[in-house]
């Protein structure tokens, strides 16, 4: 919906975060898993489970290798993130300065398929939406912006 | 990327010595396996316990493995460690492979001793 693309890239209760923390670097793979790990620390710092935190390298790496891949097309740029711990939820944004959204619209679910002709790709979007909630993106100038959230111990979901 | 090889009669074992199969390196993890598995073993056992992170790359790097297989061979993956066992969990790859907890014990042959095979 065009108004989801005004919408402004923090959440509501953005301002009742514990811990923000903001994350600068190049959109390559290498720089990718640096980033990565820069995220995790401070994610532990602030007191996030190991299980939590590895449910976050999950989505995060999947949202940051379409960047990498698609916004940039491989051919480098910079990506910003923002790191939100909340009382119940972790919340992220992801900026970025590359090609927008295809249609402007964010990947629809793959339906599932026979074994033989099983996809080499396409994961990576049924892991963020497994994963995470609220995910929201848009485009203002120039820039890309996605946003999610992680609900903090989530164990049910993987039974 | 490292890995550890050793064949044991009709299978081969192949153990990834790095802890991420991911977008940096899935493309050159599956041109390694790819001449691995023209080995021709029927077994082709891929032990992850080294590798602690795995996302859509690597995944689909594993699939591409399997879909590289020639008739009568099969794929099948032992070790994964918790984050990599949530990954084939939720995109339900687990039921498409045979998945071990460890290596499973292979009839004992004297074989030629492992070699190790890094690009």
């Amino acid at each position: 919906m065009p108004s989801e693309l005004h919408r402004s890239p923090h959440p509501p209760d953005g301002a009742l975060a514990e811990a923000v923390t903001r994350f600068d670097f190049a959109a390559d793979p290498l720089a990718v898993r640096g980033a990565l790990e820069s995220v995790l620390e401070e994610l532990a710092e602030a007191g996030v489970t190991s299980e939590d935190c590895a449910l976050c390298e999950i989505v995060l790496a999947e949202v940051l290798n379409n960047v990498v891949e698609h916004a940039y097309g491989r051919a480098g740029g910079r990506i910003e993130i923002e790191a939100r711990v909340c009382a119940q939820e972790l919340g992220f944004t992801v900026w970025d300065w590359g090609q927008p959204m295809p249609g402007g619209l964010l990947p629809p679910e793959q339906p599932p398929v026979a074994v033989e002709d099983l996809p080499e790709g396409g994961f990576g979007w049924h892991l963020i939406r497994a994963l995470s909630s609220k995910v929201e993106h848009g485009r203002e100038g120039g820039r890309n912006w996605l946003c999610f959230v992680l609900s903090k111990e989530q164990k049910a979901l993987l039974l | 990327m490292e890995l550890k090889i050793r064949t044991r009669g009709d299978a081969v074992v192949v153990r990834v010595e790095e802890p991420r199969i991911d977008a940096a390196v899935a493309i050159r993890f599956k041109d390694q396996m790819r001449e691995l598995v023209e080995g021709g073993e029927a077994r082709v056992i891929l032990d992850l316990s080294r590798v602690s992170f795995l996302d859509s790359s690597g995944l689909g790097a594993v699939v591409a493995v399997m879909k590289m297989l020639a008739p009568g061979q099969e794929l099948e993956l032992a070790g994964l460690t918790p984050t990599v066992a949530k990954v084939f969990a939720l995109t339900r790859m687990d039921s498409v492979f045979t998945i071990h907890p460890g290596v499973p014990d292979l009839p004992d042959q004297t074989a030629p001793g492992g070699r190790r095979h890094a690009v």
